[in-house]
């Protein structure tokens, strides 16, 4: 079996804490092929791939490369041997050029001094022979995100990386975008590098891949050839059962709904005094759920955190259900009916040393239903969060359990049953499944039309263009801090074409985007 | 929700089971330290250390009386840590507060004469002034995010420097110069609890406090989203709670605690302020609060341990001039870095995991 590049026999990962995170997993990849895994999330893929690079030792279970029992002391050990990673949190430096920063670690040197012309034609070279089209004297901060993360695949290049292992590349991508990493990816395929591709993303691991390993629960189930499987079945064997796709019969009309979010000529500054978000005006009724598209770092979280308070923005005005919101404390906001279920959930949303319980109220602890002037009313609060760990069928043994020992998923659900709780008239749900697996990401997409049904207006705003299309009611398109684009349906609107808006290529004229307010 | 059954592994139990082993890995090391430092009659030395304290009820009134201050200072400090605050200033609160203590204990004009309203007033002045210091680093902390813990360590020295000038200037008797205050006045002293012993009133206040503070804690608004905050100060934030508000608060209370503490220790204890330096209660709050876990009942049972284990250095120390009393601090240290260590004894619960996962399958 001279083409098995990498092997894995019987991995079985335990963490300290003691989350079996793989069990009894056998891998084989072939060289030059293009092997996705997929799993929902907490299913152990990412703990496996640091097994790979040596970032974590496997329990038990043995590695095989090039036909060889190996057992890498770390990472760096990994990239020598010709194993290479693209996390999906880059790992650059802001102020370094693009040839600095591949280079770095491995610098070719004049006596004791790094050799920067040389730095740069070797780079130049590099990008070349794998045909990327980038500017290595420019710096990192100055680029996109599809640009900087060009720039982590050189970097396994000019390592000479023989297996490269992307983790959720497309997650930051245009759909214009994965289609050109696409294409680089079959070429690295045809130079004999070995990829392996993690994604949530179905459509596109069937697309890419040649082989497919799905991953449930920490155990293997099974490889398959792309071309036999459908995604249909995929989804079947990474949550165990059928599922349904388009939520449209889910939807019901709402009938008189009254304004509840109205946001007009909204700037944000960043504390360097970079504008963020542009004049930015829109609003929501009751019944409705509005999509925020666009290429993540565009100025939605900044909107976000304008509105909900995390941030102060200078100039605007943000009315929720009528009252003038800007100069609100977070607590009053929440109390005027807003909601927010936080982009990251170990940031924000949860205190992940704490229990469930301890995190099912923290946004409502201070109603008289659960707690006293002084004193909280804990058999209230009791059965309050066991109530919404099973209405939200949170998977746990106990309300005692700590949050941070659920999977992503869960601990999602925990944040959404929270915000759900707190029975407000706006839900902002930012990310609101971004890395969590499709069984949970399906259930929170049902739970967010429920509420829209119930009449109130939801924000949504998504990396995702298949979560914010099946979901919008009404879509706005932010790039670069402005909306450039408004859909007040999303009949018969596809993917490309949302990609030109959010790319900048195209945009709405000024009255079309006004529509936006009502008016 | 099915109810599971009881293993070594699960959370509760492991803790458990970690802190036997940390004391006794720390129990071994001094053996084997005593060992060394006797050569042939280190056991019976070893035995006589853990067992002095309770061979005469004298004995065992010095364990409970010296973990009062010790228990105080460590409720205090945990409420720091809960909140997230590396705080040490409970040290100079201490000496401050004993000096405020000292001037109403003193002050014949103020003492009615009665017991248990003179010791409150000495105690309560303690507390007040404690708070009121405290809120110093509160403030600096809560409006300029201010490091708490340069400020506090420095705050430390400057109270000291301030408290021990009053006390030479000011506390001494008749105005004269002197290392010492003048007598507190009789009724400010905390009458005896366990006659024949040291043991004093003081232990009651320390229990109720405990349970205060465990109330505080789990049963209250405030002790939530004191243990909100101290896990994650952004979710806190997100979640509507206001932390310069939280931080004072925090900072008043346990200022008020340390200072409590000082007023409980010296009236209890003491005939006149003598404290020439820092008594260095304060610190050991920390040491308190660490192996406590940060919870008032695991406060309440280290100020024990750690206290019983000092009485037994002390009087193995007096009858036997090889032993020096220092000898414990490396128990203190063993168990500090055990307890408070994450990985310890963390491979074998995950082999035992291992080896119940291929059991079930």
């Amino acid at each position: 079996m001279e083409d098995i590049i990498l092997k894995l026999e019987n991995i079985t990962k335990i963490y300290p804490n003691g989350t079996v995170a793989n069990k009894d997993i056998n891998i084989e990849l072939k060289k030059g092929e293009i092997h996705s895994i997929v799993g929902e999330n907490g299913a152990g893929k990412s703990t496996l791939m640091k097994i790979i690079f040596a970032i974590e030792k496997q329990t038990t279970g043995k590695i095989y490369y090039k036909g060889e029992e190996i057992n890498f002391a770390n990472s760096m050990d990994a990239i020598a041997n010709g194993i290479g990673m693209v996390h999906q949190h880059f790992m650059l430096i802001p102020s370094f050029t693009v040839a600095e920063n591949i280079v770095l670690g491995a610098e070719p040197k004049k006596g004791a001094f790094i050799d920067k012309k040389e730095a740069v034609r070797v780079t130049q070279e590099l990008a070349k022979k794998y045909n990327f089209d980038i500017d290595v004297t420019q710096k990192v901060s100055e680029l996109n995100v599809s640009a900087k993360q060009k720039v982590e695949i050189l970097k396994t290049l000019y390592r000479d990386a023989e297996v490269i292992i992307l983790d959720e590349p497309t997650a930051v991508l245009t759909p214009q975008e994965t289609e050109q990493l696409f294409e680089q990816l079959l070429q690295f395929k045809q130079m004999g590098h070995t990829i392996v591709f993690i994604s949530h993303k179905l459509n596109e691991v069937k697309q890419i891949s040649d082989r497919i390993s799905v991953i449930r629960l920490g155990e293997s189930k099974g490889t398959h050839e792309a071309k036999d499987v459908t995604i249909e079945k995929l989804t079947e064997l990474i949550i165990g059962r059928k599922l349904e796709t388009s939520y449209d019969e889910y939807r019901k009309p709402v009938e008189h709904p009254e304004m509840i979010l109205d946001v007009r000529n909204l700037s944000f500054k960043d504390s360097a005094g970079v504008p963020k978000v542009k004049n930015a005006s829109f609003s929501i009724k009751g019944g409705e759920i509005l999509g925020i598209a666009g290429v993540q770092g565009n100025g939605q979280e900044e909107l976000i955190k304008a509105i909900t308070g995390l941030l102060p923005f200078q100039e605007g005005t943000v009315k929720v259900c009528g009252q003038e919101i800007q100069k609100m404390t977070i607590m009053q906001k929440r109390n005027a009916g807003m909601s927010y279920i936080p982009e990251d959930r170990m940031i924000d949303g949860c205190a992940a040393g704490a229990s469930i319980q301890d995190n099912m109220i923290s946004t409502t602890y201070t109603k008289n239903t659960l707690s006293g002037k002084l004193f909280l009313k804990g058999k209230t609060i009791r059965k309050t969060s066991q109530d919404l760990i099973e209405r939200f069928a949170v998977k746990t043994n106990s309300e005692k359990e700590k949050v941070g020992a659920l999977s992503g998923g869960n601990i999602q659900k925990v944040v959404v049953a929270r915000e759900w709780s707190t029975d407000p008239k706006l839900m902002i749900a930012e990310q609101p499944t971004r890395g969590i697996d499709v069984g949970s990401a399906n259930y929170i997409h049902k739970e967010l039309i429920e509420m829209r049904n119930q009449g109130k207006g939801i924000l949504l705003v998504s990396a995702d263009l298949n979560e914010v299309m099946a979901l919008s009611d009404r879509l706005i398109v932010m790039d670069d801090g402005k909306i450039v684009a408004y859909f007040d349906s999303l009949k018969g609107v596809t993917e490309s074409q949302l990609g030109l808006y959010m790319l900048g290529v195209e945009h709405h004229s000024e009255e079309e985007i006004r529509r936006a307010c009502y008016e | 929700m099915n109810k599971k059954k009881f293993k070594w592994t699960d959370e509760g139990p492991f803790e458990f089971l970690r802190i036997m082993a940390s004391i006794g890995t720390a129990l071994l090391v001094t053996f084997i330290v005593l060992c060394i430092v006797t050569k042939s009659f280190a056991l019976e030395l070893f035995i006589d250390l853990l067992t002095y304290p309770t061979q005469k009820m004298l004995y065992f009134g010095y364990v409970l009386v010296k973990m009062v201050p010790l228990c105080f200072a460590g409720l205090a400090t945990l409420l720091y840590f809960r909140t997230g605050l590396f705080n040490l200033s409970t040290e100079g609160v201490f000496y401050i507060s004993g000096v405020v203590a000292t001037w109403f204990a003193i002050n014949p004009n103020i003492m009615t004469g009665n017991e248990i309203v003179d010791s409150a007033i000495c105690i309560l002045a303690a507390g007040v002034s404690g708070a009121l210091i405290a809120l110093i680093p509160g403030f600096l902390k809560a409006k300029l995010n201010a490091d708490e813990m340069v400020i506090s360590l420095m705050m430390n020295s400057i109270l000291f420097g301030i408290g021990y000038y009053i006390v030479l200037n000011y506390l001494a008797i008749g105005g004269i110069t002197g290392t010492a205050s003048a007598d507190f006045i009789d009724t400010a002293r905390l009458t005896k609890l366990i006659p024949k012993t040291q043991v004093h009133t003081g232990l009651i206040i320390m229990f109720v406090m405990v349970a205060l503070v465990y109330i505080l804690l789990f049963k209250t608004k405030l002790g939530y989203s004191i243990r909100m905050t101290g896990l994650n100060k952004s979710f806190a934030k997100y979640s509507g709670m206001s932390a310069f508000g939280l931080f004072m608060t925090v900072h008043l209370l346990a200022g008020f605690i340390g200072g409590m503490g000082s007023g409980v220790e010296l009236m209890g204890l003491y005939k006149k302020f003598s404290w020439s330096q820092l008594p260095g209660l304060g610190f050991t709050g920390a040491l308190m609060a660490n192996i406590g876990k940060n919870h008032p009942i695991g406060v309440l049972l280290a100020a024990f341990g750690i206290s019983y284990l000092r009485a037994g250095a002390q009087l193995l120390a007096n009858s036997n001039p090889v032993i020096d009393i220092s000898m414990i601090s490396i128990v203190e240290v063993i168990l500090t870095l055990l307890i408070s260590s994450q990985y310890f004894l963390r491979k074998w619960r995950g082999k035992q995991m291992l080896k119940e996962e291929q059991k079930n399958g």
